[in-house]
C-alpha cells in the first residue's frame, strides 16, 4: 500500500446544532413545494441549522471540546490545528487561530484554515498525514465546520432541502499499532467549474442576507463532474494501494444526496451495503459528512479494527480527493 | 448507442412517470416531475446507459427537452437517427 504508515484517525466526535428542520416543517413553511417528491430523491428528511448569531467557529469549539473530553486527550500534545471551513468567522484572521485560543491550546502550535468544502476532510487529511509522516508535527486536531444554512436563500428549494450545519473534530496522530495507516491519496481540482457552486459574498460574522451572499449551485454540472471524476479518483487510489474494490470493507463517500450516492454505486458496480449512508437524519454537512459518517459507522459496528475504508470527497472548487484508511487493530 | 424510443424510455424511467407521458417535443416545463432533481435523475440514468459517456457532455446539463437531449446525443454519435 502506497501510504502513510502509523497514522490513525480513530478519535472522532461531532456536534450538531440544537435547531433542526424536518421535511414536515418545510412543508408547512412552503406548501407549494413537493417536499416528499424531493426527499424521495435526495434521501434527506432532516437538517440542522445554527441560530442567527451562532457561527461555524462556535460549532468547531463544541465539537473539539466533545472530542477532547470523550477521548481524554492531553491538550498539550496537540501541535497542529487545522480548521476546514468555508464559513470563516472573519475575512481575517484565520479562524483556526481563534480556535486555538478558545480551546486553550498551547501557543507553539501550527494553526491554519483550509478553505475547501466537500473534499475538505480528505484533502486536509492528506496534508496532515504528510506532515506527521515527515515528523513536522505529531498530533493534529483536524476540525471541519460549516454553516451553509447562512448562505441559502430561504426560497431556494433545492439547496434548502439538502444542506445542513455541523462540525466534526478528529485527532490525527502518530500511532505505531499494527496495520494502521492512511494512504493512496489522490487529489483533483478544476477551477473552470468554480461558478457551478459559489457564494460571492463575505465572511460569517457580518454576513448580510442578500443575493450576493446566497449560495448558487448548478446541480446538473456538479453532478456531471462527480460522475466524471469520482470513479476515476477511486480507481487511482485503489491502484496506488494495489487493491481492488473487493479488498475494501466500507466506502465512506461524501454524503451529497442519495441521487449522487446511488449513481456512484451503479457506476462503480458495487453492492449498496458496502457504502455507508447516514444522510437521512443529518443531511449534507459539506466537509463534515465524511468524519461524521466515519464516527457513525464505528458506532454502528460497520468499521472494526483492521477495516479498510475508502473515503472520497468531492464538490465545491471544483475539488475532489480520495484515500484508503486502515483502522487501527 | 441508443435510439429515440430508448431515450424516451430512459427519461420516463428516470422521472418515474407512466409510459407515454414523454413524447416528441416534450419540455421539462410540461412535466411536473421534470424539475431540477428530475433532470439529475435523467442525467445519471443516461450516463449509466451510455457507459459513462454522458458525464463528459456538459451541454446535457442545460438540455431541458427530449428533443434537445436527442440532438446533443446525435451530434456526439451516441444516438442513431
Amino acid at each position: 500500500m502506497d501510504n502513510f504508515q502509523s497514522i490513525s484517525i480513530d478519535k472522532l466526535s461531532y456536534y450538531l446544532p440544537e435547531l433542526s428542520e424536518s421535511n414536515s416543517d418545510l412543508a408547512l413553511m412552503h406548501p407549494e413545494w413537493n417536499v416528499d417528491l424531493v426527499a424521495e430523491k435526495t434521501g434527506i428528511y432532516k437538517r440542522y441549522k445554527v441560530r442567527e448569531e451562532e457561527t461555524a467557529l462556535e460549532l468547531a469549539i463544541k465539537a473539539s471540546e466533545i472530542l477532547i473530553k470523550e477521548y481524554n486527550i492531553e491538550k498539550d500534545n496537540i501541535d497542529c490545528i487545522i480548521l476546514v471551513t468555508q464559513s470563516p468567522e472573519y475575512v481575517l484572521p484565520t479562524s483556526a487561530c481563534i480556535l486555538q485560543n478558545k480551546l486553550n491550546l498551547r501557543k507553539n502550535i501550527l494553526a491554519f484554515d483550509i478553505n475547501l468544502g466537500c473534499s475538505g476532510f480528505v484533502n486536509a487529511l492528506g496534508v496532515v498525514s504528510g506532515m506527521i509522516s515527515s515528523k513536522i508535527i505529531s498530533n493534529c486536531l483536524l476540525v471541519c465546520s460549516e454553516t451553509y444554512s447562512k448562505y441559502i436563500d430561504p426560497n431556494d428549494r433545492a439547496n434548502k432541502m439538502i444542506f445542513s450545519d455541523a462540525a466534526a473534530a478528529c485527532l490525527v496522530e502518530y500511532n505505531n499499532a499494527k496495520n494502521c495507516s492512511c494512504g493512496g491519496f489522490e487529489f483533483g481540482s478544476d477551477g473552470s467549474g468554480s461558478d457551478n457552486l459559489i457564494v460571492r459574498g463575505r465572511a460569517s460574522r457580518r454576513l448580510k442576507r442578500d443575493e450576493n451572499n446566497f449560495l448558487y449551485m448548478n446541480g446538473s454540472n456538479v453532478l456531471m463532474f462527480t460522475m466524471r471524476e469520482v470513479p476515476k479518483t477511486i480507481e487511482k487510489t485503489l491502484k496506488k494501494c494495489k487493491m481492488s474494490i473487493e479488498d475494501i470493507d466500507l466506502l465512506v463517500l461524501h454524503q451529497a444526496s442519495n441521487l449522487v450516492i446511488d449513481a456512484l454505486i451503479s457506476k462503480l458496480k458495487i453492492k449498496p451495503d458496502k457504502v455507508f449512508n447516514n444522510l437521512g437524519e443529518i443531511g449534507n454537512t459539506v466537509s463534515c459528512t465524511i468524519p461524521i459518517a466515519l464516527k457513525d459507522a464505528v458506532d454502528k459496528g460497520k468499521i472494526l479494527p483492521g477495516s479498510k475504508i475508502l473515503i472520497a470527497g468531492f464538490g465545491v472548487g471544483l475539488s475532489w480527493g480520495s484515500a484508503i484508511i486502515e483502522w487501527p487493530s | 448507442m441508443i435510439n429515440y424510443d430508448n431515450l424516451v424510455e430512459i427519461v420516463e424511467e428516470a422521472l418515474e412517470v407512466k409510459p407515454g407521458v414523454i413524447s416528441k417535443g416534450k419540455k421539462s416545463d410540461w412535466v411536473e416531475k421534470w424539475d431540477s432533481l428530475g433532470h439529475l435523475a435523467i442525467l445519471t440514468k443516461l450516463d449509466l446507459q451510455l457507459d459513462g459517456q454522458c458525464a463528459e457532455i456538459t451541454e446535457l446539463s442545460e438540455a431541458y427537452s427530449i428533443d434537445q437531449i436527442a440532438k446533443i446525443l446525435r451530434q456526439k454519435k451516441l444516438m442513431i437517427e
